[in-house]
């Protein structure tokens, strides 16, 4: 009887802390999970007095209320299955602090990050060069950063390029060439210029073919002869602009003519074989250059799909979008060969690092991570700010370390530098 | 879609009479009871649903049905039934175009809503207003209004529209709309032609301020929903009365059915509408609240989504969030 009375005294702060734990953990998930479950099972949800009581005691029956004993735990431990000691650590070269092996050492990356307030208005694209970086935004002006300057100074900007602001802009890999795609719905060609290594105004891609809504994401090829543009009808369409009249050469569709979905991202392999886009209801299309047929359509995400990247050696295409996952092809066979899962918001933006090692990824959050793509797990994880990261890109080796940058809502350049490499 | 006195109300009158509403109640709480006792009999679970407007055509839904469409008809069904059955307890009125957005991918359209609200209430033998459900929203006031104030001034009278063009001095405007480019176009017409108005009589006049919605409440719609739980929890805790206890619940049990997908996509109309304003926002120096409209359009086109008014609100209930919103932004 004494048990009883005391009892219920000692167990309700008990309970009380357990549920308070239960909603801190459970509130970021509520939104998304609750749908389908209210879904299925209406009738539960529904507030009637008296008329629930059953089912209810029914449901409280059903809940296991052992608990787990001290025996069944351990061997859960010792089948493998709790936290492992972590053992494989070493001394990173760069600042001497340990760091797990293979692993970017953290410690670098936050001591080396540079923040540079550069736009009047958002960032909403980047694109390198080997030695600079070019950034648009909200504003009308385009701003070319040096690249091999530890302090990376404003180099040259560009005024009045496009007038509405620029949402996409990319360069060749080479260098030599970048394309810029205004809110306007006009599209510009720079040319760099090797010796006073400032980019050039190389003219706009005009015709029946650029119009407002006709271009949204670009990409580049290798040597900058052809330009890819996604529409909001899902084509995609290539242009010749190595040559002076850029024509429009090719035109791919994706789903019966003016009916696809608004295409988001694009990306051009290195190799120039394929092409790859992005589409909001969630496919991924990648075309054969060569023949000028859709490749493969993968399927997966569902969501949006935001950005969409090639790797180096043309072996795998990696997409993500509002789904918050990475899902990553083979271009081979067209399989889906896995998810990379860690971000909690929009993913926004992708690259590829030069070797095919690692994938940079941004999310509407403001985080930053680094994926390491042969062991599928996440490297490293940033967050400089809470406000949306539009474009995260690395930027081309140069020496040792590998370097990246990111830019976004908080209208500034952050520069992150892996210290060894190795 | 419009300022504020318009659509953030809560409609508080209610069509009918009491008794019928008790009537309705017990109506429909029978049709969930006939439910409840198909599943603890494990037999299929069934609504009978008048078709036409004779009364005489029933259709029955069955869960889980032979197809998919069945399964959702019946979803789409139980939800109204909750919905008119918390709104009946509680008193609100609810709008169709507001049960539409709490599950806008169940429903899929507003027809299909419009159809099923009219099919329930031929089935329950009762007309749609006693479901507390209208047509669509009434303003809190509308027609002239005349505002008195303390030096026993006199302002108007005037209809909302002349009020804001007015510019009373005391009291700050912040409009709400959409988050689509029709939304901002409506705002920017309000807020150019205050400025001209500054120009030509005071100065010292704020203008009409821009309240949302914005890209920021989109992402930002988690942290609101943590501090509305915070306070309704508070709420229960200070004794309450019969009455108040039993909106509460209803509300809970309103924003259980929280699950619709926040925002649609932009259309190519919609990117050329944004487009236009972009470029006539280009006229327009010097005002804060046109660079942060530059820029909402511009993150809009980039997200490519949009959000109506309605999305924001709780089962047709926007008191909250507006108390929350205006709280920030006045001192």
């Amino acid at each position: 009887m004494a048990a009883t009375a005391f009892l219920p005294r000692l167990a309700s702060p008990l309970s009380l802390a357990a549920s308070r734990w239960a909603t801190f953990y459970t509130t970021p998930y509520t939104l998304k999970f609750l749908p389908s479950l209210s879904i299925a099972i209406p009738g539960v949800t529904i507030n009637i007095p008296g008329l629930l009581g059953d089912i209810w005691e029914s449901v409280l029956r059903a809940v296991p209320k052992n608990k787990v004993s001290h025996s069944k735990k351990r061997s859960r431990q010792m089948a493998g299955k709790a936290l492992k000691d972590v053992n494989h650590l070493c001394k990173c070269p760069g600042c001497g602090e340990i760091k797990r092996t293979h692993r970017l050492c953290q410690h670098c990356l936050e001591a080396d990050e540079r923040l540079l307030a550069a736009h009047i208005a958002d960032i909403f694209s980047l694109a390198a060069s080997p030695k600079t970086l070019l950034s648009a935004s909200g504003s009308s002006t385009l701003h070319v950063h040096d690249t091999t300057d530890p302090s990376y100074p404003l180099k040259q900007s560009i005024p009045g390029a496009h007038k509405l602001g620029c949402h996409h802009i990319c360069t060749s890999r080479n260098g030599l060439y970048a394309a810029s795609a205004g809110f306007g719905g006009e599209v510009k060609i720079w040319e760099y210029n090797k010796e006073t290594g400032e980019w050039n105004d190389g003219g706009e891609v005009t015709g029946p073919t650029v119009k407002p809504g006709e271009v949204w994401a670009i990409a580049l090829s290798e040597d900058g002869g052809y330009l890819a543009g996604t529409t909001n009808d899902g084509r995609i369409n290539v242009w010749d602009v190595a040559d002076r009249s850029r024509a429009k050469i090719r035109e791919y569709e994706t789903g019966s003519a003016g009916s696809g979905s608004f295409g988001m991202c694009v990306d051009l392999s290195n190799d120039g074989k394929f092409t790859a886009s992005g589409h909001q209801n969630g496919s991924v299309y990648v075309f054969n250059n060569d023949t000028g047929r859709i490749l493969y359509s993968l399927s997966g995400l569902a969501k949006p799909v935001r950005a969409v990247a090639i790797s180096p050696a043309g072996t795998r295409v990696a997409a993500a979008g509002d789904a918050g996952i990475i899902a990553i092809y083979d271009t081979k066979h067209g399989e889906h060969v896995g998810n990379l899962t860690g971000h909690s918001s929009w993913i926004t933006s992708l690259d590829w690092s030069d070797t095919g090692e690692y994938l940079l990824s941004g999310s509407m959050d403001g985080k930053v991570k680094v994926w390491s793509i042969e062991r599928g797990v996440c490297v490293a994880t940033h967050s400089e700010t809470d406000k949306a990261l539009w474009a995260v890109r690395w930027l081309p080796k140069t020496g040792r370390s590998e370097m990246f940058c990111t830019a976004g809502a908080n209208r500034s350049l952050s520069f992150y530098r892996e210290a060894t490499g190795s | 879609m419009d300022v504020i006195p318009r659509d953030g109300e809560r409609i508080v009158t209610q069509p009918g009479n009491t008794t019928s509403a008790g009537a309705v109640i017990s109506r429909i709480e029978s049709i969930l009871e006939s439910i409840l006792d198909c599943l603890a009999e494990g037999k299929e679970l069934c609504i009978d649903l008048t078709t036409a407007r004779d009364g005489q055509t029933t259709q029955r839904v069955h869960f889980p049905g032979r197809c998919a469409q069945e399964a959702t008809k019946f979803a789409r069904i139980l939800l109204i039934l909750q919905l008119a059955h918390d709104a009946l307890v509680s008193g609100i009125v609810l709008t169709k175009r507001h049960i539409f957005y709490q599950h806008q991918e169940l429903f899929g359209s507003q027809r299909t809503v419009d159809k099923l609200v009219d099919g329930i209430a031929l089935t329950l033998g009762i007309h749609r207003d006693e479901l507390n459900i209208v047509a669509s929203s009434k303003g809190v006031f509308s027609g002239p209004l005349s505002l008195r104030l303390l030096d026993d001034r006199v302002i108007g009278p005037a209809t909302g529209d002349a009020l804001i063009r007015f510019n009373c001095p005391q009291i700050p405007i912040f409009a709400l709309v959409d988050y689509d480019p029709d939304g901002l176009n409506i705002f920017r017409c309000y807020r150019f032609k205050s400025n001209t108005a500054i120009q030509e009589t005071d100065v010292t006049t704020p203008g009409i301020r821009w309240l949302g919605i914005k890209s920021q409440d989109l992402l930002e719609y988690e942290r609101y929903l943590n501090h509305s739980t915070r306070h309704s929890s508070t709420t229960q805790q200070s004794p309450t009365s019969q009455s108040s206890q039993e909106s509460n619940s209803s509300k809970s049990s309103i924003s259980s059915t929280e699950c619709r997908d926040p925002v649609s996509f932009l259309s190519t109309r919609d990117r050329k509408v944004a487009v236009g304003i972009l470029e006539k926002l280009l006229d327009v120096k010097d005002d804060p609240e046109v660079v942060e409209a530059q820029r909402e359009l511009q993150v809009m086109l980039m997200m490519g989504v949009k959000a109506e008014i309605q999305w924001l609100d709780e089962a047709g209930n926007l008191a909250d969030w507006l108390d929350f919103k205006l709280e920030q932004l006045l001192p």
